[in-house]
């Protein structure tokens, strides 16, 4: 099925994006490159900011550090070097978050996959220059030792270990985030089937658009969304 | 507590500190001072211990005798202050032209360097500090020699000194005698650390505390007796006035002179105590910058002696050519 | 040195100008020597050696000062109680003993760089993201690795039998209060990976902590403590996870060619790397041998120059680490 995706809802940002997964929504709106304050002014690169605001209550510490997360892998995504001492905005609302019954460390692992393939849409969308494409993955180890991919509430409630990783079209590791209890082996085997999975939702679509490996439930969602992304530019042609 | 939506705050429902029981069969007994009304504390101070500021240095009161173990709460006081300055460093470029060296002192005591927790925010009596630092400073940097620059000294203050003696963990009454000795020691610290950073100075100022014993309220016949050094645990209640002075031994100037309190006829014998403290402590202090500068002076030795040979462990000589 | 042919003459800098003034290049040309070698001296994999000094700050109930290199931090662990009357939403019946923790709240750290560490970080400033995300890594840790029982921080009390119990019910014991820590990180020095000296600062402050016999006072309506010292309780701590950050130096960049970049994996890195550097990853493990459960937590980001194979080093040089830190934390 693929996560739920929605294309340029605010009319004011350069790029916006709402994606939902299984257990949280983004809405996602990225601008530039604008105008920075001279004291984030970097001379060869673009400034890169994001802003993270929860569902309720003021942000806090928490949203620090998933900003600086999302922060450090988008500025191996983003060709920083077209646009110097200029900034990058992307600002992310989260509209629906995992459940406070859960414990904080497996809803910020959680969001993480999310807040980074909502940025990438908000950019894409934006038209900002981009170095490669990145998909994001959620997984977490239940109770036996099985591993489930984007995983609802109730089957991550007594989860033993919870993971989001996020890889570009390279194969290149950008974002491992796990938390909980495990070993090498275990995270090793994990990180295989992200790899998988990511590659899979950035698989070249075939003539009739099926997906050419049949394992993964979400298919080629980012490919989908890329080629239709791409067929809305260019419509003008085809009508003139 | 406020809420702070920079920091992680304390759980909802809000904290309070611990109160402690009297205990009825403990005999607790207050300390007393054993030292004579002209010594001082034992004192420690090095210097250099922040490699990647411009100087630093770590002053320390060790608590005069073992805590007794016996009780919790703290029985004797100790201090416990790091510094380091940051500078010559230049103006921000919207700042206006100075012909002087543009000096802030900044004082924050650590959440856990007090009986009651602080806050992280700096409240009215750490910037009442700084500005006393500020002065005694002003008065012994040379600022004409740094044009359009600024320097910043910080003090953090890990333990600080109680304003008195609270009986097993009774409250302190608060009457700020406390925070003459912690001021002291920041005049100190801050001298030690400026002199490491190398900003040049007309001498090195030292920080001495004294104050008036009210002996009527033990009973005694004699006036005031005036102490230096006056650990207020020691003293619980029977202090009528402190001073704290910044003198500058080898001019025999002071810089910066604060009295609290009624000293009433004393006022001069409380100062001149003062003075005795501050040419005390100078003594320690000019030792630990000589050694200080020793130091440096061997391994700038050191580092000439081996120029040219590949030095053990870096891997490159120490002259690097760039070649195009 | 005389040639026939007429050689520009090159620019002589100290090894110190030309960290200053290229270091990404300066560290590279150390890098890439036939014996790799950092600017500081150590190895690629090696790290700083650690040691510990606990119990000196003399109001806090526990306090630890750590030493990793030039990177000092001081840690002071402050109890203070929560009425359980106070409490707006109380948990309900069926949260889990691990759960209460983090519900209530309990755990309160907080890291302040802003003390003049270092010329980058000058008081006056509120907390900067680094901070605050440093903190929140350290809460966030504490909870995950459920190193804190609830129960050792409880205050119970057991209610007089009256008129209305049954009388072959045992009298209940019902929590009247929780012990809150406030765990205040201050960092004196920082040279390079404050995360791993702040987090061994914590975990020893708590282990050096101890709590006064707290009960509750039925006719004062409060909770009165012992203030001596020989009835104070400490805090179970087993299985202490040990925090090991590494930097990843890489040559690749947008504008090279992919199969041109090289990179190599740093331990433990100092202010100078770090600068330079803009991929991390931290392990946090809890055991040596690898076992099941041995990883409480996996952090990478900032770029993609290392995959698999290079986190599983860094897993195992985490595992080594946690060796280390056993003799300094319960050796010292």
């Amino acid at each position: 099925m693929g996560p739920d995706i929605s294309h340029h809802p605010l009319q004011g940002a350069d790029g916006s994006v709402t994606f939902s997964s299984n257990l949280c929504s983004i809405l996602a709106a990225a601008n530039g490159p604008v105008e920075v304050q001279r004291r984030d002014e970097l001379p060869e690169e673009a400034a890169v900011e994001v802003n993270i605001r929860p569902p309720s209550g003021v942000s806090g510490p928490r949203e620090r550090w998933l900003e600086s997360v999302v922060a450090a892998v988008l500025r191996s995504v983003l060709h920083l070097h077209m646009h110097p001492r200029t900034l990058v905005q992307i600002t992310l609302q989260i509209t629906k978050a995992p459940s406070s019954t859960l414990k904080g460390a497996i809803r910020d692992v959680a969001l993480l996959p999310s807040l980074i393939n909502a940025s990438f849409l908000a950019l894409l969308d934006g038209g900002l220059p981009l170095r490669s494409t990145v998909a994001a993955v959620f997984l977490a180890v239940v109770g036996m030792g099985e591993v489930r991919e984007d995983p609802s509430e109730k089957e991550l409630a007594g989860c033993k270990s919870v993971h989001g990783l996020a890889y570009n079209n390279h194969g290149d590791l950008l974002l491992s985030e796990s938390s909980g209890s495990f070993d090498l082996a275990e995270w090793e085997n994990i990180a295989d089937q992200a790899e998988e999975t990511c590659r899979a939702a950035m698989a070249p679509l075939d003539e009739d658009g099926v997906v050419m490996k049949g394992t993964m439930s979400s298919g080629p969602w980012l490919r989908q969304e890329l080629t239709d992304k791409a067929q809305a530019a260019v419509a003008w042609r085809e009508a003139t | 507590m406020q809420t702070d939506r920079r920091r992680l705050n304390a759980p909802p429902g809000g904290t309070a500190p611990p109160v402690f029981a009297a205990l009825p069969d403990t005999k607790l007994q207050r300390p007393t001072r054993s030292r004579k009304p002209d010594e001082h504390r034992k004192l420690f101070l090095r210097t250099g211990i922040v490699p990647s500021a411009s100087g630093s240095a770590y002053y320390e009161i060790p608590p005069q005798q073992q805590q007794q173990t016996a009780l919790l709460v703290p029985q004797h006081s100790s201090l416990k202050i790091t510094c380091t300055v940051h500078g010559p460093r230049p103006l921000p470029r919207n700042a206006a032209f100075s012909p002087n060296l543009l000096l802030s002192a900044h004082v924050k005591f650590a959440p856990f360097a007090t009986r009651n927790r602080r806050g992280y925010v700096r409240d009215a009596s750490e910037r009442d500090l700084g500005a006393h630092l500020e002065t005694a400073l002003r008065g012994v940097v040379i600022g004409e020699r740094f044009p359009k620059s600024g320097c910043e000294v910080v003090l953090t203050v890990l333990e600080g000194e109680e304003d008195g003696w609270g009986a097993g963990g009774a409250e302190v009454k608060g009457e700020g005698w406390g925070i003459m000795t912690v001021l002291a020691g920041c005049i100190t610290a801050a001298s030690a650390a400026l002199v490491d950073a190398g900003i040049d100075c007309v001498d090195l100022v030292s920080g001495g505390v004294a104050a008036v014993i009210d002996a009527g309220r033990r009973g005694d016949q004699e006036d005031g007796v005036v102490i230096l050094d006056p650990a207020p645990s020691e003293h619980d209640g029977e202090i009528g006035a402190a001073c704290v002075v910044a003198y500058l031994k080898s001019r025999d100037e002071v810089t910066e002179l604060w009295i609290k309190g009624d000293a009433g006829a004393q006022v001069q014998i409380l100062i001149d105590e003062a003075v005795k403290a501050a040419s005390l402590v100078r003594a320690v202090l000019a030792d630990a910058v000589k050694d200080a500068v020793e130091a440096k002076i061997g391994e700038a030795e050191d580092d000439a002696a081996t120029t040219g040979l590949a030095k053990e462990g870096k891997g490159k000589s120490k002259e690097v050519v760039m070649t195009g | 040195m005389a040639n026939g042919t007429a050689k520009p003459p090159g620019l002589a800098f100290s090894r110190e100008t030309f960290a200053k003034l290229t270091p990404g290049p300066f560290l590279q040309a150390h890098l890439q020597q036939p014996e790799p070698i950092r600017p500081n001296g150590r190895s690629l994999d090696a790290f700083r050696t650690p040691t510990i000094h606990t119990g000196s700050l003399s109001h806090s109930n526990g306090s630890a000062v750590v030493r990793l290199g030039d990177t000092a931090i001081v840690c002071g662990v402050r109890a203070e109680i929560l009425l359980a009357s106070d409490i707006p939403h109380p948990p309900g019946e069926d949260t889990s003993e691990d759960d209460l923790v983090e519900r209530l709240g309990l755990l309160v750290p907080n890291v302040e760089l802003s003390t003049g560490c270092s010329p980058g970080h000058l008081p006056g400033n509120p907390p900067s993201t680094v901070a605050q995300a440093l903190s929140y890594r350290i809460l966030s840790l504490l909870h995950t690795s459920n190193l804190i029982n609830a129960d050792d921080l409880r205050i119970l009390y057991t209610e007089p039998a009256s008129e209305d119990d049954l009388p072959d019910e045992g009298s209940k014991v019902v929590t009247k209060a929780f012990w809150a820590l406030y765990i205040d990180v201050l960092c004196i020095a920082l040279d390079g990976n404050p995360f791993d000296a702040a987090w061994a600062a914590v975990i020893s402050a708590l282990k050096s902590t101890q709590l006064p016999k707290a009960w509750w006072d039925p006719d004062r309506e409060m909770i009165l403590c012992s203030p001596l010292a020989t009835e104070t309780h400490g805090l179970r701590l087993d299985d202490i996870p040990v925090a090991s950050t590494f930097a990843v130096f890489s040559t690749g960049s947008a504008l090279k060619q992919r199969s041109e970049a090289e990179s190599w994996v740093l331990a433990d890195p100092d202010g100078f790397e770090e600068d330079v550097c803009s991929e991390t990853v931290t392990a946090v493990a809890r055991s040596d041998d690898g076992g099941v459960g041995s990883i409480t937590r996996l952090e990478k980001s900032g770029g993609g120059a290392i995959g698999k194979a290079a986190m599983g080093r860094c897993v195992h040089m985490a595992q080594q680490r946690w060796r280390e830190w056993q003799g300094v934390l319960h050796g010292g």
